[in-house]
């Protein structure tokens, strides 16, 4: 760690997977804590916004609970984020999950549903390889497989900052990177030794 | 391309894995928090948890090592997920959104709905606006009646007396994210899985399809995977043949089929 001032803070909007991305910070011996208050994200280095949910009820619960915004302005002002999942897909513009719904626009895509354009089975689930396509700081080498579980999919415009790709009746966008905004599509909390990788390197940025 | 998933089923009867046989007999395997724990040191793709407690009374039967008991399954969740890092689902008894949000929150995946479903089929769509479709596993123990697959709830004990084939179409209708399908005149038989209605079932569906029920041997997972399902599971043979989740795996990979 590149100084004792690292304290990690997992958002909790309400309904998520927050206790297995805390077990795994547990597992490596990495401190952080779960953060229902908007008010007290201030104290956090580095931030998580994880998501098992759906994109409308999140974003909702987000604006509600005073995190939407203050989430912007943590990372414009150079906080690094990790978005796991539908924690990626709230970062980016909008969504078609029920219809349309607006996401904190801090990376330049859209959600797209795998139902709309056919893709059968439409839920993308279970291990799959990614393709490294932009050099990454949290990401492995190789091509490593992840553990996936979603039925809408980022498509992300600014191709330059997307890490990496996965295929599952098409080739889309599955991790981003740029400056201080990380985000993933597969969980790296249930992605065994992968995922744990994945995580420390976040923590030791 | 997703990966197909070789998938423990563990049973959880008053704290306890059990053995299951044709969804009645009940043969107690041990700690499920240990059998968690070794699982993990597996590496295994995904675990399926079904409480099957009627009592629902959760004695980890841990008194004897010095350790507590836990008194509920929202407790045995927690300390799974903290054993686990790979994807978790759980079901059994899932009556209510709050014993749903309890579930996610302890740290599982998914959640398994079955027996609910008979009577509030809209329990789907409930779930699926909080948590997405993807979170939503629906189970359906089926047995052959008159050359028909009937759906039996209430772990096997009633006949609903409709078609699999009605119902299937009608939970995927409803937001159901994957299924989950057990041929209960299979289960601990080790005679093979039905693999004529699953096929049956997968031409039917657009949402991934996890089958059990059946396997004797490796070589039925590899018919399993050729006919194409998302998920192969089993329970018995994982917890009575040596070193099996590995060995599986290599058969598996020997015969080609995309696995981790």
């Amino acid at each position: 760690m590149k100084d004792d001032k690292n304290l990690i803070g997992i958002i909790d909007y309400g309904g998520s997977n927050l206790k297995s991305v805390f077990n795994a910070f547990n597992k490596l011996n990495i401190v952080c804590e779960i953060c229902d208050d908007y008010s007290k994200l201030d104290k956090y280095d580095k931030l998580i916004l994880p998501g098992v949910g759906a994109f409308e009820l999140a974003s909702k619960q987000l604006k509600a609970n005073g995190f939407f915004n203050k989430i912007i302005d943590k990372v414009n002002s150079g906080t690094p984020i990790l978005g796991i999942c539908l924690g990626m897909q709230l970062l980016l513009n909008s969504s078609e999950e029920y219809g349309y719904s607006k996401g904190m626009g801090l990376i330049d895509g859209e959600v797209k549903s795998f139902k709309n354009i056919g893709v059968n089975p439409h839920i993308h689930m279970g291990w799959n390889d990614i393709k490294i396509t932009n050099n990454s700081n949290i990401l492995g080498e190789g091509n490593e497989t992840y553990y996936f579980v979603h039925g809408y999919y980022c498509d992300i415009k600014e191709q330059e900052f997307v890490a990496a790709k996965v295929h599952h009746g098409l080739s889309f966008d599955v991790a981003y990177e740029r400056n201080n905004i990380f985000a993933v599509q597969f969980h790296p909390e249930k992605s065994q030794k992968n995922g744990l990788s994945l995580l420390k390197k976040f923590a030791n940025l | 391309m997703v990966k197909k998933r070789l998938i423990p089923v563990l049973f959880i009867k008053n704290g306890q894995i059990v053995r299951s046989e044709k969804f009645s007999k009940h043969q107690h395997l041990g700690n499920v928090i240990n059998q968690a724990h070794r699982y993990n040191e597996w590496d295994v793709d995904e675990l399926i948890y079904i409480d099957i407690s009627v009592e629902k009374r959760y004695d980890l039967n841990r008194n004897e090592h010095g350790v507590k008991s836990y008194s509920s399954i929202g407790e045995i969740i927690k300390r799974i997920s903290e054993e686990c890092f790979m994807p978790l689902s759980f079901g059994g008894g899932i009556r209510t959104i709050e014993q749903v949000d309890s579930i996610i929150r302890s740290g599982a995946d998914k959640i398994i709905l079955n027996s609910i479903l008979f009577n509030n089929i809209l329990f789907i769509e409930e779930i699926a606006l909080k948590y997405g479709s993807q979170c939503i596993v629906v189970s359906i123990d089926y047995k052959i009646v008159n050359d028909k697959p009937i759906v039996f709830s209430e772990f096997g004990k009633v006949s609903t007396n409709i078609n699999l084939y009605d119902w299937v179409q009608k939970v995927e209708k409803y937001g159901a994210g994957e299924i989950f399908l057990n041929s209960i005149d299979r289960d601990g038989m080790a005679c093979g899985y039905d693999l004529e209605t699953i096929k049956n079932t997968m031409e039917l569906v657009n949402i991934p399809i996890i089958a059990c029920g059946g396997a004797g041997d490796f070589y039925d997972f590899v018919d399993l995977a050729e006919l194409g399902v998302s998920g192969i599971a089993a329970g018995n043979i994982f917890h009575f043949t040596e070193n099996s989740y590995q060995r599986a795996k290599k058969l598996l990979k020997k015969r080609d089929v995309n696995v981790r």
